[in-house]
């Protein structure tokens, strides 16, 4: 009698523990209508925009944010990972060049939202597997101390800023889509010498263009070349910089705006929702909502209503690359950058 | 199928849970192109500096290890074992930075250091030159791996028998006591805790990429990131892993014959204090100019940040619910890892469990979060099993897989001083094994019991690896909160939730001072 109890004791225990905890934790099924959006946009700018969704529609948002420590490709993983039963109706890109990727792994699916109407083609997808809006620029921000004021990122190479520039590292992110796009825009040649370039004149490479805008806000870089909502910000914080247009002159190739983009998911578990969802992200409004936003995002519709210090696009010399080149041209150069910087 | 068969059938559940999704990631870095391929680990030491960067990931591992060895040896001696003033808060005062993860405390060294920071305007470049290198690097690392030292080193001294030192006081002097039976009984305790630093310095990617010290964990985070590649980031997993059980190998060799030598003895009377006398002042100086240096200064930083109007008030409004939700997933996920490492922990101490009981929650607490966190997902996301994946309890079966070796070890430490002829004249009365559990191992390991689970959900509370993986849509915990609002986030709202997350632990800590005092008492 005393030996059964022993044998029954810890396993009726061990599953009595599940069985709490299953019912207390597992999902019940929702009242409200919702949508499961996976967002690689930073937090900060994409919840107050998904929470006006929400109050406007009354269809939840169910949301996953990537991380700056996962390199912001945490979503992305989950996306890859989650692909034979995906879990996610859409996904807010922070960049087009990962929804591509999703494109040609066969994850999304084509939806010609009826508020893409406007949108210039170049950020569009062709088959309507994704659509760009609100757009981020790289940019140089600069510390208002630097001796001098770069114009151009061939500054990098400038002995006057030996020392004291920083980049963030090429293996992850939107400084990944740089380079590449300067594979694209000046062959491959010409791209490994500007960034052996950079290198022999002792840029610092840090974990995230955060952490560049960072050091030339406190002083520790001159210059650093980051996406605009990271520039935008640190001068919202009052620190000491000024944030610089690059390459805008004739003959130099221009500055590379990269886009939010919005995709479905394939097979995602509220396809109406997702539409729904799709439809408010790329409206006149959000992006008007984007460009007053600490994040100053260039609205790419046309008549925006839009606050002065955010450029216009058709002011801007823009890099002419082609988005879906850039991703084929980012895994042809990544063994390059992972040599260059260290790992 | 008695008791013996009943631990081994619940620790084989527990395998089943935590190797089954790396088994499916294995098997996915074996079969990269559907067919068998070793390609993804021919490519990793292809190249000279794959080497280069174990290299620089051993030194830094190593360098830390023993840094936070001898550091917290002699912590764990003044604090447990000498009426040194203000040691309760000071133990908690020590803990503190365990909380928040390592980018957090370099974080707060970076804003100290900076140009306008506190000591940037005293140092000057040289302070940003040593933060960011690998002697910053072991800085950072030790101020957050400390704490683990403490908590294994001074749980084992509290716990230890005292008849060995009352019997040595007859014929030696203190130093010679302390040296020759004190230190020793703790050696093992003190070892696993260096083991476990070595282990989480060799998978952080966060803090030394922060720090701009290039290390090989990133090799995994960079096959994950930037390639998407799911075999080859497992690939660049297993080499650290392989060093992790080496070291364990090495470290089970050398505690088992010093547990021989260690079988404790009952006795009636407690724990005598070294007395300090008139130098308590000299001892309590230079352990608070530590811990300023080693945590203090970066929390303050943080701190001082935090200090805005509304910084506090957002934090609340966009992390309350995340505040909420990492206590209880804490709560739990420790609840867990308790359950199944007493219930490991007690089969491997009365040699029902082989060394499998230690080594495999040793290996799963080696790998990287991300590559669990992939492993659930292959294994969980299907039709059948939705509703746990769509649950808060994808995230529980992870941290229970990740963490169970803090239950297991701490779990075996503390049984480790309960006498076998106990239970085997309770056996011999006639009491039943539940009754033998109950009312004697359980009572009398209790100390390491708390502390096994303060420990647990320390590291449940502060996972990111894992949780940012796994974690169901818009139900993420405070530490994932953390890292997304980082993206640009203001500095004083990120302050404010590293802030949120160390009072998060006051309940338990206060858990965990009321258990000093009591043992002081």
């Amino acid at each position: 009698m005393k030996r059964s109890e022993s044998l029954s004791f810890p396993l009726c225990l061990t599953f009595l523990l599940f069985e709490v905890l299953f019912l207390a934790l597992g999902c019940t099924s929702p009242k409200k209508p919702e949508v499961v959006a996976y967002v690689s946009e930073d937090q900060v700018f994409s919840e107050p925009i998904l929470k006006d969704f929400e109050k406007e529609t009354g269809i939840v948002v169910r949301a996953v944010f990537d991380t700056e420590e996962a390199k912001s490709t945490g979503v992305m993983n989950r996306l890859l990972a989650e692909k034979e039963n995906p879990q996610a109706d859409l996904y807010w890109a922070n960049e087009p060049i990962r929804a591509e990727f999703l494109k040609q792994r066969g994850i999304s699916e084509p939806y010609a939202s009826p508020s893409a109407e406007g949108i210039p083609a170049a950020f569009k997808d062709p088959d309507h597997n994704w659509t760009g809006f609100s757009a981020r620029a790289r940019v140089l921000i600069v510390n208002n101390k630097a001796s001098r004021k770069p114009a151009s990122v061939e500054a990098y190479l400038d002995p006057a800023f030996k020392g004291r520039t920083a980049i963030a590292n090429p293996l992850f992110g939107t400084t990944t889509a740089y380079a590449a796009a300067l594979f694209s825009l000046w062959g491959e040649d010409r791209m490994k010498a500007f960034f052996d370039g950079m290198k022999r004149n002792g840029v610092k490479i840090t974990g995230s263009n955060g952490e560049s805008a960072d050091l030339v806000a406190g002083g520790e870089c001159d210059f650093a070349l980051v996406d605009s909502d990271d520039a935008f910000n640190r001068s919202k914080q009052g620190k000491a910089v000024i944030m610089i247009v690059p390459d805008q002159g004739r003959r130099e190739p221009g500055v590379l705006l990269l886009p939010n983009a919005a995709l479905i998911i394939k097979g995602g578990p509220h396809p109406e929702n997702a539409r729904k969802l799709m439809d408010y992200l790329l409206s006149k409004e959000t992006e008007r909502k984007l460009a007053f936003a600490d994040c100053a995002q260039i609205p790419l519709h046309s008549g925006v209503e839009m606050p002065s210090y955010v450029p216009r696009i058709d002011a801007l010399k823009l890099m002419p690359v082609d988005i879906a080149g850039v991703a084929r041209k980012m895994e042809a150069v990544q063994p390059y950058l992972k040599s260059w910087s260290g790992y | 199928m008695g008791k013996q068969g009943a631990l081994r059938v619940v620790f084989a559940l527990w395998t089943l849970n935590a190797l089954l999704p790396v088994l499916a990631m294995i098997e996915r870095s074996l079969t990269p192109g559907g067919h068998l391929s070793f390609s993804a680990y021919g490519r990793l030491f292809f190249w000279g500096r794959e080497w280069n960067l174990l290299e620089s990931s051993l030194g830094l591992a190593l360098a830390t290890a023993v840094v936070t060895g001898i550091l917290g040896l002699a912590l764990s001696l003044l604090l447990a074992r000498t009426d040194i003033p203000g040691r309760g808060i000071l133990s908690v005062l020590f803990v503190l930075p365990l909380l928040l993860p390592p980018t957090i405390l370099a974080y707060g060294w970076s804003a100290l250091l900076e140009r306008d920071g506190l000591l940037g305007k005293i140092w000057g470049p040289s302070g940003t030159a040593f933060l960011f290198s690998s002697r910053g690097g072991v800085l950072v690392l030790a101020a957050s791996f400390l704490p683990l030292i403490l908590l294994f080193t001074m749980t084992s001294l509290l716990s230890a028998n005292p008849r060995l030192e009352e019997a040595a006081r007859l014929s030696a002097k203190a130093p010679r006591i302390l040296f020759a039976i004190t230190i020793p009984q703790s050696a093992p305790a003190l070892l696993t805790g260096c083991l476990l630093v070595f282990c989480l310095v060799l998978g952080e990617t966060g803090a030394p990429t922060f720090l701009r010290v290039n290390v090989f964990a990133v090799e995994s985070l960079a096959q994950f990131s930037a390639f998407y590649d799911f075999s080859s980031a497992t690939a660049a997993a297993m080499p650290l892993l392989l060093i992790t059980l080496l070291a364990f190998w090495g470290l089970h060799r050398l505690r088992a014959h010093r547990a021989a030598a260690l079988q404790p003895v009952p006795t009636g009377t407690g724990l005598r204090r070294i007395r300090l006398g008139q130098l308590r002042p000299w001892f309590f100086l230079p352990v608070i100019l530590l811990w300023t240096a080693l945590a203090g200064l970066p929390l303050l930083a943080l701190l001082i940040r935090s200090l805005e109007p509304a910084a506090f008030a957002e934090a609340l409004t966009r992390g309350g619910a995340s505040f909420g939700r990492s206590l209880l997933y804490a709560g739990l996920g420790a609840t867990l890892v308790l359950f199944f490492g007493f219930l490991a922990g007690y089969g491997r101490a009365d040699g029902t469990l082989g060394y499998g009981a230690e080594a495999i929650p040793l290996f799963l607490f080696a790998l990287p979060g991300s590559v669990l966190g992939i492993g659930l997902i292959s294994l969980w996301n299907r039709p059948a099993t939705g509703s746990i994946y769509g649950s808060p309890m994808i995230l529980l079966l992870g941290l229970l897989a990740q963490y169970m070796v803090l239950g297991v070890w701490v779990t075996r430490s503390a049984l480790t001083f309960i006498p076998r002829s106990m239970e085997e004249a309770a056996a011999m009365a006639g009491a039943s094994s539940i009754s033998r559990l109950t009312r004697i191992t359980i009572p009398l390991a209790s100390k390491g019991l708390v502390a096994s689970w303060l420990l647990a959900f320390l590291f449940c509370l502060r996972d990111t690896g894992l949780a940012m993986v796994v974690y169901p849509p818009g139900r993420e915990t405070l530490p994932v909160r953390l890292f997304t609002l980082m993206a640009n986030g203001k500095p004083a709202l990120i302050s404010a939730l590293c802030i949120l997350i160390l009072l998060s632990a006051a309940v338990p800590f206060g858990a965990l001072a009321l258990l000093f005092a009591k043992s002081r008492s």
